[in-house]
């Protein structure tokens, strides 16, 4: 064992091999099958621990749903929601099928709601936290762990594009309980495309729209959760 | 009550062992990477044997891999769902299938795609729903008291995999890398296809034999529950987190020593230049020890309860972890070994032991996703693996990690003396 092979924050930084972007964009000129299965299982990751971790939070709570068919069931490809999907494979960010919470059922409904939607973020850092855990493992072991640096990379770009104050995204949907009825009906209806929208104008625009203030937080929680 | 077990009891158990040796060819990934990786011709054609393949790099080598573990984990819940609805045959055949396809599939594409869709994609969901099948399967025919030893040989079958998937790999791969995926491919379906058609449930309304009663001594209390808990249920009792914990314990400090192996080899090695050259035997030594130590703590636990088991397995390894940094300043070989082993013991054991755990505590209808729940804590266990790293970047050695896993798992202890199983509404 030579000492090349310590583990240390300089191994840490400078990886062997040329990691793929973040955050990730598909773009149909570098389009690569491992890249992209990689994307989609991460995807699949990102939306099966912010859903649950809404659920299990709103559960502890006190929205308890007895035999719900929405929630604890643990399987990725129920939670995948068409419009949060599709705006991952266009912007990179996306959401999970939006979890119904009745804060009705909360003693005190506004700062719980805050605490349950804010659980799906939350959750996507831990993800991101055990990733990087395997990556370092597998960094020891002298292998590539691109694949676990996809999921770090997905999870950590869903949980900062969660402060985009529209829902179905965790800041959106707090929002949406301090406006009036009506309105917040309405932008419920029209948030996910206004999503959408705002991905695909940020792709087209040169420079983008929103990406340029919210990357430079995910690179920096990515590299502060690697530890580097 | 009968106080034997029917024959068909084993003849499940050892079809999952089985099942499990099948689906445990994710440790003999290094075999084919071996073969496929030259740095130096990365894209160019393969000649000879492997006509068709083409060089790849370190990189491409470990995805295939990564992509399986990845699926693996993705399609564990949703195949113990699987297994609970529709019973443990279709669990294992669906993922022994899944496995057979593909690494058909792998060997006949010849590509990189092929890799990461045949051994990556579908080998990963063939595990996972397989996985899921044929412990709670076994599971079911015993009584609590039986219960360690059966969960430590089928899943010792998933560790023992390590110890003959490489060397058959290795032997196919001699006649070309397609040769070999196709021919394990068609071997894991003829075996999962038997093996998986074996495992059943008992009938409804078994109930299994109670621990023989000598005379003269009151029957043993119950030390499983006679409820079948909802996933639902048990996520709402604070014994589910207590066990979480426990798994936690069990393999921060396991994965800890084991990430660090070769490293503490080396460690050693500089009180004691010999030391180096026996680095070789430590994978096989690994392996085979953690595959024994499943099924010896199984053993035990039946013998002097599940709870003094994991106190005993976690006790003796936080010892052994405050002794590590006088064991590598010693340079003593035997030592360490003994240190490393006494680790890879644990760390095995503990994978026997919480699916009993589980299964006493909320019973076996619900296993497979019950368990599939409480495995989150493996996941959670990886956290002080990696804190091992930063003390060293830090203090620039060990020791405190050391100290401090030893101490988590003592903490574990406790918590596993406190936690007696939770008692239903029911009941």
């Amino acid at each position: 064992m030579g000492s090349a092979s310590h583990f240390s924050a300089a191994s840490i930084s400078m990886p062997a091999y040329k990691p793929w972007p973040l955050p990730y964009y598909l773009d149909p000129q570098t389009l690569a099958v491992d890249a992209f299965i990689s994307f989609i299982l991460a995807i699949l990751f990102a939306v099966l621990v912010n859903a649950e971790g809404q659920a299990l939070v709103a559960t502890l709570l006190g929205d308890r749903r007895p035999g719900a068919k929405d929630r604890h069931h643990y399987i990725a490809f129920l939670h995948l929601d068409v419009l949060g999907t599709l705006c991952f494979l266009v912007g990179g960010f996306g959401w999970a099928k939006p979890l119904d919470i009745d804060a009705s059922k909360f003693p005190r409904p506004f700062l719980y709601t805050v605490l349950a939607r804010s659980a799906g973020p939350v959750a996507n850092l831990l993800l991101a936290n055990i990733a990087a855990s395997i990556v370092a493992l597998m960094r020891w072991f002298g292998a590539t762990p691109l694949v676990f640096e996809m999921v770090m990379g997905v999870n950590v770009t869903m949980a900062v594009y969660n402060i985009l104050p529209l829902p179905p995204l965790a800041a959106g949907e707090i929002l949406i309980r301090l406006l009036p009825p009506q309105a917040a009906w309405l932008l419920r209806r029209l948030g996910p495309f206004a999503l959408l929208g705002l991905a695909l104008l940020d792709r087209l625009t040169p420079g983008g729209v929103i990406s340029p203030y919210l990357n430079p937080w995910v690179h920096m929680i990515y590299r502060y959760i690697l530890g580097s | 009550m009968a106080d034997k077990v029917p024959a068909k009891a084993w003849v499940v158990t050892f079809a999952g062992t089985a099942v499990n040796l099948c689906l445990g060819i994710l440790y003999a990934w290094s075999v084919w990477a071996k073969a496929l990786i030259n740095e130096k011709m990365v894209g160019q054609p393969m000649t000879g044997i492997n006509e068709g393949w083409h060089y790849l790099s370190n990189a491409q080598a470990s995805m295939p891999f990564s992509i399986c573990v990845l699926v693996f984990a993705l399609f564990m819940i949703p195949g113990g769902r699987i297994q609970d609805k529709f019973g443990p045959k279709v669990g294992a055949i669906t993922g022994g299938l899944f496995l057979a396809a593909g690494c058909i599939i792998s060997g006949l594409a010849k590509s990189y795609a092929g890799l990461i869709i045949g051994f990556g994609i579908l080998g990963g969901i063939g595990m996972g729903i397989g996985y899921a099948a044929p412990t709670p399967a076994a599971l079911k025919w015993f009584g609590p008291h039986r219960r360690g030893l059966i969960a430590g040989l089928v899943v010792g079958g998933y560790g023992g995999a390590a110890l003959y998937i490489s060397p058959l790999a290795n032997y196919l791969i001699k006649n070309g890398i397609t040769y070999s995926f196709v021919w394990l491919g068609i071997f894991f379906a003829i075996v999962v296809i038997i093996a998986g058609s074996l495992l059943a449930w008992p009938e409804p309304g078994y109930v299994p034999p109670a621990p023989p009663v000598k005379p003269g001594m009151a029957p043993a209390a119950p030390v499983g529950t006679a409820i079948d808990w909802a996933p639902s249920e048990m996520v709402k009792t604070w014994q589910f987190y207590a066990l979480m914990l426990m798994f936690i314990g069990t393999t921060q400090s396991g994965l800890m020593v084991i990430a660090n192996a070769a490293k503490l080899m080396a460690e050693t090695a500089k009180a004691n230049p010999e030391v180096a050259a026996m680095a070789w035997l430590l994978p096989s030594f690994g392996g085979a020890v953690n595959a024994i130590g499943r099924v010896g703590t199984g053993l035990y636990s039946d013998k002097i309860g599940r709870s003094n088991a994991y106190a005993l397995n976690c006790i003796v390894s936080a010892l052994f972890l405050f002794l590590t940094p006088f064991i590598i300043a010693s340079g003593n070989v035997y030592l360490l070994f003994l240190s490393l082993g006494i680790a890879y013991w644990q760390y095995g054991g503990g994978l026997a032991l919480m699916p009993s755990f589980t299964a006493d505590f909320f019973g076996p209808k619900n296993l497979g996703m019950n368990y599939g729940l409480v495995f989150i804590g493996w996941g959670l266990g990886f956290f002080m693996a990696r804190i091992a790293g930063t003390i060293r970047d830090v203090y620039g050695s060990f020791d405190y990690a050391f100290y401090l896993s030893g101490l988590v798992l003592i903490i574990a202890v406790v918590i596993c003396w406190v936690t007696k199983r939770p008692i239903h509404a029911k009941e």
